[in-house]
């Protein structure tokens, strides 16, 4: 009795398993009647044996799934491993799908029969949920528990070309277009990017003839196999990684293709419309648009994913694709602000903060921070990258740490602080940058720009550190995005540059007598506002030298000029009136003078004391510009030189030939610098040098020129008249071990911070200031301590009980 | 520095007064002034810590003391307050460790700093005016420098066995 | 040949004729300015005693005022007497 009821549900549920695809399988379901079915799964329920029913179904599905159905189905997709082309893939694919949905409907049908009757309460159930989904495992495990290569190309083939032609229509219809023109005319910008142009016969959707176009066909087809799939539950394991590929491929296709070396404009409104395009395929696949399947929850909720997946991808490459180009667009801000802006919403998004710090410290030691490269270029470039940067992130902690190797490295040039007081007063060629920052009407930041080391911070202005800040720099210490202020701290603090703004200060003044006095005036004005007045106190008195210096030369003049013309002094000597104490050290050069030279400038002198009671000048024979006439037999020559050269060619006028020997003797100028000095005469074609050392006045110009050498290292006329920076190091640095001997002796022990702002408080106070910073002193003291001049235990130097 | 910062104005006269001393005592010790030494005793310019050590041929010799000099406001225009801050057996020293020192009271000039001020200190050591004393034991025991001597190394010893423990 | 000098911008620097470099009581530079100035010269000058110890003008005139009985020279302790 039961085989009876068995057969007869099994031919009312799905016919003969074994039966011909072709035959009309709904026939032999028609035999049955509903109520004949029910009929049986009663008596089967009357002998207690409704329970195997269940069990029973999932084995007949299992046994033909293995046996007949997937090897049918795969058969089938492999009959067609050799069509090349491509419509007819597609729908090869498709009639494979077709059949398997051919085959697996009755058991889907018997499934929807088996769960109404469980609901009925004729069969006990395992709960229906619970069947359906291991029917829809099975599917899964038996069929596709293994795809082909094949399989996974024909899939992907397919998605892709029905996403181009989804996206090709919806172009059109947005240009209001026939679809079955070609829009290769209209909006060619777009399409010609998009579609990397064409012949203009070939449809753009589905690359054929457009005689031959089969567009429609395709979207049709990718209907049916969605819906397919979807009836069949599948579309997650058949289409969902082709799906995800097409898509990744198609956000870095049209990424390359428009944002690349892209950075005037944001791309991210554009992306955001495109993906939206790309959403509304996608709901094409996952059938929210069909009434079959029309907004169910989990549909809705699968598309949630998917578009949440599309954007988070789309910001990580796109902000992966900045990061790559960061250095560029660091380089070109602030045309670049687009870029920035659009990498900074992505960052926000997406963890790629570390990335981005170790792909642009690589970019800067590969591309700037290398021999090859002028300290300008790299100051201008850190220049960018600090208001690139702090337009990034406002924390300041990519700037702070992505910029620690250009730091780094432009403290190891040495014309760096040069470089950057130059670009603040606007020497520097082409970089008026700095300048115009200097002169800001509001310095942003000026309390930062007043400290570079201690900072006082506002308890309520604090913000915790972003996790990928320096741990090793005091999160206490206020950010600076000012670029003045980060300049000048490269080195630690603002004394270096005020003492190489003197120092250049003091160049140009005594230099070239052509200075502007208004500029300057200008430039220590605003410094002052920048760096305080005290810092700048020093420069002020020395335009104020020269403005004194102006008015005293003036006020002899008018005495001279009140002498009878015979008493009058031979030439105008006028004087830049140095206050020693205010101006850096100058470089002591001997130099004798000529007698009515040094006549002058005694004479100067005494109207000079009669000035000013009590008080004499001393004068810097080698400092000074000297403009003359050099009278020869056939020619004048008219020259602006310095004092030595000047003396040098005073000589020649009481004797026409000079050793070198001779004149180093009577100006007293060892005979090295004075050779090369004399390089200006040779030159000049007034003196000739025959033989070697012996110097001569060509009072006629020869015919036949003779060559004018233009000899060895030519004047040293640029260099400074201040002495170098390194002579005064040195003697600090043997300051500072006084000062710590001195405080160690009366105060015990103290740390290493102890000691550093000590020398900070009590000796980095002066005019004229070495820092040292802090790692620096610990080198220091670490050399004293093997030299055993110094204990250091339990972290506080102390020293040595013997060494009192 | 901060405050310098915010009043610039403010800056060089104290700074620099608060400095050269204690710069004058750096190269003073630099420059073989042997046996003394200062420096600020914290960020506050006006407070130091001197250090004396006993000039040889003294009584006083190998025995080292440390001080302390409160300079006022009207530095350099009036004295600093220099008290011992190790005990110091001596006749112008008593027991609160002030000293009586005529050029720290009405001989007081403007020119003195700290390096002149603890050199006259130290030759106070060796040379007392047993006339005014503020320890009167001392003064009397001064007569009898072998006495004193011992007594001055036996109070010196207790007082820096005290301080170690 | 000859040579004719149109101008000779010379550079000097001024300073005080006094015996000694710093003023005793600011520890200052005579040639800089005391610790209340900021402008060197004119505007901080020095002055002279009758012993001949000079000063910044008014590093000796805050000591004169500061000696209530006598008022001496911090050098010698001399009386302070201006030098005309």
């Amino acid at each position: 009795m039961p085989l009876g009821i068995r057969e007869n549900i099994c031919t009312g549920f799905w016919g003969t398993p074994t039966s011909s695809k072709a035959a009309p399988r709904s026939s032999s379901v028609e035999l049955l009647k509903d109520s004949d079915l029910r009929a049986a799964v009663e008596v089967l329920q009357r002998y207690d044996l409704h329970s195997v029913l269940e069990e029973w179904f999932t084995e007949v599905l299992q046994t033909d799934l293995q046996a007949n159905i997937a090897p049918e189905f795969w058969n089938c997709i492999g009959q067609y491993e050799n069509t090349a082309e491509e419509p007819q893939c597609s729908l090869l694919l498709l009639d494979a799908f077709c059949l398997l949905k051919c085959r697996l409907d009755p058991y889907l049908n018997s499934l929807d029969l088996l769960e109404k009757w469980t609901k009925m309460g004729l069969l006990l159930g395992t709960g229906s949920q619970m069947l359906r989904e291991k029917v829809y495992t099975m599917f899964k495990a038996i069929l596709f528990f293994t795809t082909t290569k094949t399989f996974q190309e024909m899939i992907q083939q397919f998605y892709s070309r029905t996403f181009k032609i989804y996206m090709r229509q919806w172009k059109k219809g947005e240009d209001r277009m026939n679809t079955c023109e070609s829009s290769m005319s209209e909006n060619e910008q777009e399409s010609d990017m998009e579609d990397g142009g064409g012949d203009g016969l070939q449809c753009m959707g589905c690359s054929s003839k457009k005689e031959q176009c089969w567009c429609p066909t395709a979207m049709e087809q990718f209907q049916q196999l969605n819906e397919i799939l979807h009836r069949l539950n599948l579309l997650e394991r058949v289409s969902a990684n082709a799906v995800t590929t097409i898509l990744h491929k198609m956000i870095e296709e049209r990424m390359e293709r428009r944002c690349r070396g892209e950075y005037e404009h944001s791309f991210l409104n554009e992306f955001q419309e495109w993906i939206e395009k790309v959403i509304g395929w996608l709901s094409r696949v996952f059938l929210q648009d069909s009434p079959m399947a029309h907004s169910t929850p989990e549909a809705s909720s699968t598309l949630k994913r998917w578009r949440c997946h599309v954007q988070r991808f789309f910001y990580r490459i796109y902000a992966s694709m900045r990061i790559e180009e960061l250095f560029s667009i660091i380089r070109d801000f602030p045309e670049s602000k687009p870029a920035v802006e659009d990498l900074k919403f992505c960052l926000e998004r997406t963890n790629q903060r570390q990335q981005l710090l170790s792909s642009l410290k690589s970019a800067l030691e590969m591309r700037l921070l290398h021999p090859g490269v002028n300290t300008s270029d790299i100051i201008t470039l850190y220049i960018s990258a600090i208001k690139a940067l702090r337009e990034l992130d406002p924390s300041m902690v990519i700037l702070e740490v992505a910029c620690e190797p250009i730091r780094k490295y432009l403290r190891t040039r040495e014309d760096t602080v040069r470089q950057i007081v130059a670009g603040l007063t606007g020497d520097a060629e082409g970089s008026g940058d700095l300048a115009n920052e200097l002169s800001k009407a509001d310095p942003v930041t000026l309390e930062n720009g007043q400290e570079s080391d201690d900072d006082i911070s506002e308890p309520e202005d604090w913000l915790p550190d972003p996790v990928d800040a320096d741990p090793g720099k005091l999160s206490s210490k206020r950010r600076s995005s000012d670029i003045i202020s980060l300049l000048v701290s490269i080195y630690g603090s603002k004394d270096l540059f005020i003492n190489e703004y003197r120092t250049l200060l003091a160049d140009r003044l005594l230099h070239q007598f052509n200075y502007s006095a208004e500029r300057e005036i200008r430039n220590v004005e605003l410094l002052k506002l920048r760096f305080g007045e005290a810092q700048m106190h020093y420069c002020e008195v020395m335009l104020k030298d020269m403005a004194d210096s102006r008015r005293i030369n003036t006020n002899i003049r008018d005495e001279e000029e009140k002498l009878p013309e015979e008493e009058r002094p031979p030439f105008s000597l006028v004087a830049v009136i140095l206050s020693s104490e205010f101006w850096p050290p100058l470089k002591e050069e001997k130099l004798e003078l000529p007698e009515q030279i040094k006549e002058a400038m005694e004479a100067y002198s005494k109207k000079y004391e009669k000035l000013k009671a009590m008080r004499t000048l001393n004068w810097k024979h080698h400092l000074g510009l000297v403009n003359l006439d050099v009278e020869l037999a056939d020619r004048t020559v008219s020259l602006s030189v310095s004092p030595v050269h000047a003396a040098i060619i005073l000589h020649f006028q009481s004797k026409s030939t000079w050793t070198l020997a001779e004149l180093s003797e009577v100006l007293k100028v060892p005979v090295t610098s004075l050779r090369r000095k004399m390089t200006l005469w040779l030159q000049q074609g007034i003196l000739r040098e025959d033989p070697q050392g012996t110097f001569t006045v060509i009072e006629e110009e020869q015919k036949d020129l003779v060559e004018k050498v233009v000899l060895i290292d030519s004047d040293e006329e640029g260099d400074s008249a201040m002495a170098s920076q390194a002579d005064q190091k040195e003697e600090e640095l043997q300051l500072f071990w006084t000062y710590i001997q001195a405080m160690l002796t009366n105060l015990e022990s103290l740390s290493l911070e102890r000691i550093h702002s000590m020398l900070k408080m009590f000796v980095m106070t002066g005019p004229v200031v070495t820092e040292i910073d802090i790692q620096e002193l610990q080198g220091f003291l670490q050399k004293k301590v093997r030299d055993q001049q110094l204990i250091y235990s339990g972290g506080v130097y102390r020293l040595p009980k013997n060494c009192s | 520095m901060a405050s310098q910062n915010a009043d610039p104005a403010a800056r060089p006269s104290a700074a620099r007064k608060g400095t050269e001393p204690g710069s004058s005592a750096a190269r003073g010790s630099m420059a073989g002034d042997k046996g003394i030494s200062a420096f600020p005793e914290s960020d506050n310019l006006f407070r130091w810590i001197g250090t004396i050590d006993g000039a040889a041929g003294t009584v006083y010799e190998e025995l080292r003391y440390k001080l302390s000099l409160e300079f006022p406001d009207g530095y350099p225009y009036n004295a600093p307050t220099v008290k011992f801050l190790t005990p110091c057996y001596h006749p112008n020293v008593d027991t609160q460790g002030n000293i009586c020192l005529d050029i720290l009271k009405d001989k007081w000039s403007a020119l003195y700093d700290v390096r002149t001020i603890l050199l006259s200190i130290q030759s106070l050591l060796g040379e007392p005016n047993v006339e005014s004393p503020l320890n009167t034991h001392a003064a009397e025991l001064w007569k009898n420098q072998a006495a004193f001597k011992k007594y001055l190394q036996e109070t010196y010893a207790k007082q820096a066995k005290s301080q170690e423990t | 040949m000859k040579v004719k000098i149109k101008s000779w911008n010379g550079v000097a620097s001024w300073l005080w004729v006094a015996n000694d470099e710093n003023c005793g009581i600011c520890r200052m530079a005579f040639n800089g300015c005391c610790p209340d100035c900021k402008v060197p010269g004119d505007d901080c000058p020095l002055v002279w005693g009758q012993c001949s110890h000079c000063f910044h003008m008014h590093c000796i005139l805050k000591w004169l005022n500061s000696q209530q009985v006598q008022q001496h020279c911090p050098m010698c302790r001399q009386e302070w007497k201006f030098k005309e």
